[in-house]
C-alpha cells in the first residue's frame, strides 16, 4: 500500500496532474493492479485448461511412438543377439583348433620326457647290477666265513651240551636219593608234630573245660548272690511300702479316732519323755 | 509390770494369742481413755463391753478374766507407752516352738501349756504348728534343734519289726 502511495505521488509530480488528488490516483492505481492480478489469473486458468486439452488430443500420438521404438529396440536387440552368436561360434572354433595345437605339442613334449625318463632308469639298472654282482660275491664270501664259524662253534656246543647232560643225569640221580631221605625225615618231623600237637590240644582241652567249669560254678555263685541281694532289695521296698501303709493307716486311724484332749495327752506324754532325756 | 504379765499369762498360753490380746486391749483403752468420759471405777466394765463389740468371744472371755489388775494399770497420760513396753517385754518370755499333728483347741492347748509352766518355765509360751505327719504326739525345737518324738518318729526307730514279723510268716 506504501509503495501505491509512493508511486502515485512519483506519478503525480512527474506527468502534472495535480489537479487529480492523489487519495484518488492511489485508489485508481490499486484498483488497476487488482484488475491486472485478475487478469493474469484468468490467463494462468485459460492456459493450464488448454494444455490439458492438448495433452489428451497428443496422447495416442505419443503411445504409437512408444510402440515403434519398442519394436525398433527388439529388431535392434535381436541383431546383436544373433552377432554375439556368430562372434561366440567362432570363438570356440578358434579355441577347439588352439586346443589341439596345444595338445599336439604337450603330446610330443611327452613322448619326449618319456624316452629320457627310459634313457635314465636303463642306465641306473646297469649300474645297479653291476654293483648287486660286486656285493654278492662279497656276500658269498662272507657267508661261507660265517657257516665256517657256525660249524665250528656248533661243535663245541655240541661238545659242551653232552658234558652238561652227563652231569645233570648224575645229579638227577644224586637228587632222587636224597629227595627219598629227605621224605622220610621230613614225614618223622610231621608225625613228631602232630603228636605234639594232639597232645598239647588235648592238654589245652582240659585246661579250657577246668576254666569252664570253674567260670560256671563262679556265675552260678554270683548269680545266687545277686538273686539273694535282689530278694534283700525287694523285701526292703516292700517293707518300705509295707511301713508306708502302716504309717498312712496309723496316721489316718489316729487323726480320725483320737480327740484332741487325747492328743494334747499324747504331746504331753512326749514332752516328758523328752524332759525326762534333758532335752527340754 | 510383772505382775500385769503373770496375770495375762494365767489364760493366755500362745504367742499369737499374746500378740492379738494385747492388741485389743490397746484398742479398748484407746476407746475409753481418749473417746469416752468414763470413771476410773467403771472403766474395766466400759472397757469390757467396747471389747465385745469389736473382740473374738474366746479374747474377750480372756480380757474379762484379766480383771482390774490389768485395765486398771494403764492411766490416759502414759498408756500407749507403758503398753508398747509391755509389748516388747512379752517379746522376752521365753516360748518353745511345737509342731502337733492337728490344730489344737484351747483346752487342748492348755493341757500341753500347763505342764510346760509346770516343768520348764511358769511364763513360757507356745508357738504352735501343724504338722500332719506327726501322726500323734508332738515334736518340738529346742536350742535350736529339731526333735521328734512322734509315734512316726517311733515307728521309724522299729522299722524292723514289720519285715522281721513278715519273714517269720515267710
Amino acid at each position: 500500500m506504501l509503495f501505491i502511495c509512493a508511486l502515485a505521488a512519483r506519478i503525480q509530480s512527474r506527468y502534472d496532474i495535480s489537479y487529480m488528488s492523489t487519495f484518488f490516483l492511489t485508489i485508481m492505481l490499486a484498483v488497476a493492479i487488482v484488475v491486472m492480478i485478475i487478469a493474469m489469473i484468468t490467463m494462468l486458468l485459460m492456459q493450464m485448461r488448454s494444455s490439458a486439452r492438448v495433452n489428451k488430443l497428443t496422447y495416442p500420438a505419443y503411445e504409437y511412438v512408444m510402440r515403434q521404438t519398442e519394436a525398433k529396440a527388439e529388431k535392434m536387440l535381436q541383431k546383436a543377439q544373433e552377432e554375439a552368436r556368430h562372434i561366440v561360434a567362432a570363438a570356440e572354433k578358434t579355441g577347439q583348433k588352439t586346443i589341439q595345437e596345444y595338445t599336439k605339442s604337450a603330446t610330443e613334449t611327452h613322448g619326449v620326457y618319456l624316452k629320457t625318463v627310459e634313457k635314465f632308469t636303463n642306465q641306473l639298472s646297469e649300474k645297479l647290477e653291476e654293483s648287486s654282482h660286486a656285493s654278492s660275491a662279497q656276500l658269498e664270501k662272507l657267508a661261507d666265513e660265517a657257516i665256517a664259524s657256525m660249524s665250528s662253534q656248533q661243535k663245541v656246543v655240541q661238545e659242551k651240551f653232552s658234558s652238561a647232560l652227563e652231569s645233570v643225569e648224575k645229579t638227577s640221580l644224586q637228587l632222587e636219593g636224597e629227595t627219598t631221605e629227605a621224605i622220610g625225615e621230613l614225614k618223622r618231623h610231621v608225625t613228631e608234630a602232630s603228636t605234639r600237637l594232639i597232645e598239647k590240644l588235648n592238654a589245652e582241652g582240659k585246661q579250657h573245660t577246668q576254666y569252664i567249669h570253674e567260670h560256671l560254678e563262679k556265675a552260678a555263685s554270683s548269680a545266687e548272690e545277686q538273686i539273694t541281694e535282689y530278694q534283700k532289695a525287694r523285701t526292703a521296698l516292700l517293707d518300705t511300702h509295707i511301713e508306708r501303709l502302716v504309717e498312712d493307716i496309723t496316721a489316718r486311724v489316729l487323726h480320725k479316732e483320737l480327740t484332741l484332749t487325747d492328743h494334747a495327752e499324747l504331746a504331753r506324754a512326749a514332752l516328758a519323755d523328752a524332759k525326762e532325756h534333758n532335752l527340754l | 509390770m510383772p505382775a500385769v504379765l503373770e496375770q495375762i499369762s494365767k489364760n493366755t498360753y500362745t504367742k499369737i494369742d499374746l500378740h492379738r490380746r494385747l492388741g485389743l486391749l490397746q484398742e479398748c483403752l484407746e476407746e475409753i481413755l481418749y473417746h469416752t468420759t468414763v470413771s476410773p471405777e467403771a472403766s474395766t466394765a466400759a472397757g469390757i463391753a467396747y471389747a465385745h463389740k469389736v473382740g473374738a468371744p474366746k479374747d474377750v472371755a480372756a480380757l474379762s478374766e484379766w480383771g482390774d489388775l490389768v485395765w486398771g494399770f494403764f492411766q490416759s497420760p502414759t498408756m500407749p507407752a507403758v503398753i508398747n513396753k509391755l509389748k516388747k517385754e512379752s517379746e522376752l518370755l521365753p516360748s518353745l516352738v511345737v509342731y502337733f499333728p492337728v490344730q489344737f483347741d484351747a483346752e487342748a492347748t492348755k493341757i500341753v501349756s500347763v505342764w510346760c509352766r509346770e516343768k520348764i518355765h511358769p511364763l513360757l509360751l507356745l508357738e504352735t504348728y501343724v504338722d500332719p505327719s506327726v501322726i500323734g504326739g508332738c515334736a518340738f525345737v529346742s536350742k535350736d534343734t529339731h526333735h521328734d518324738y512322734s509315734i512316726r518318729h517311733a515307728m521309724k526307730d522299729n522299722k524292723g519289726v514289720v519285715s522281721e514279723l513278715l519273714a517269720s510268716y515267710v
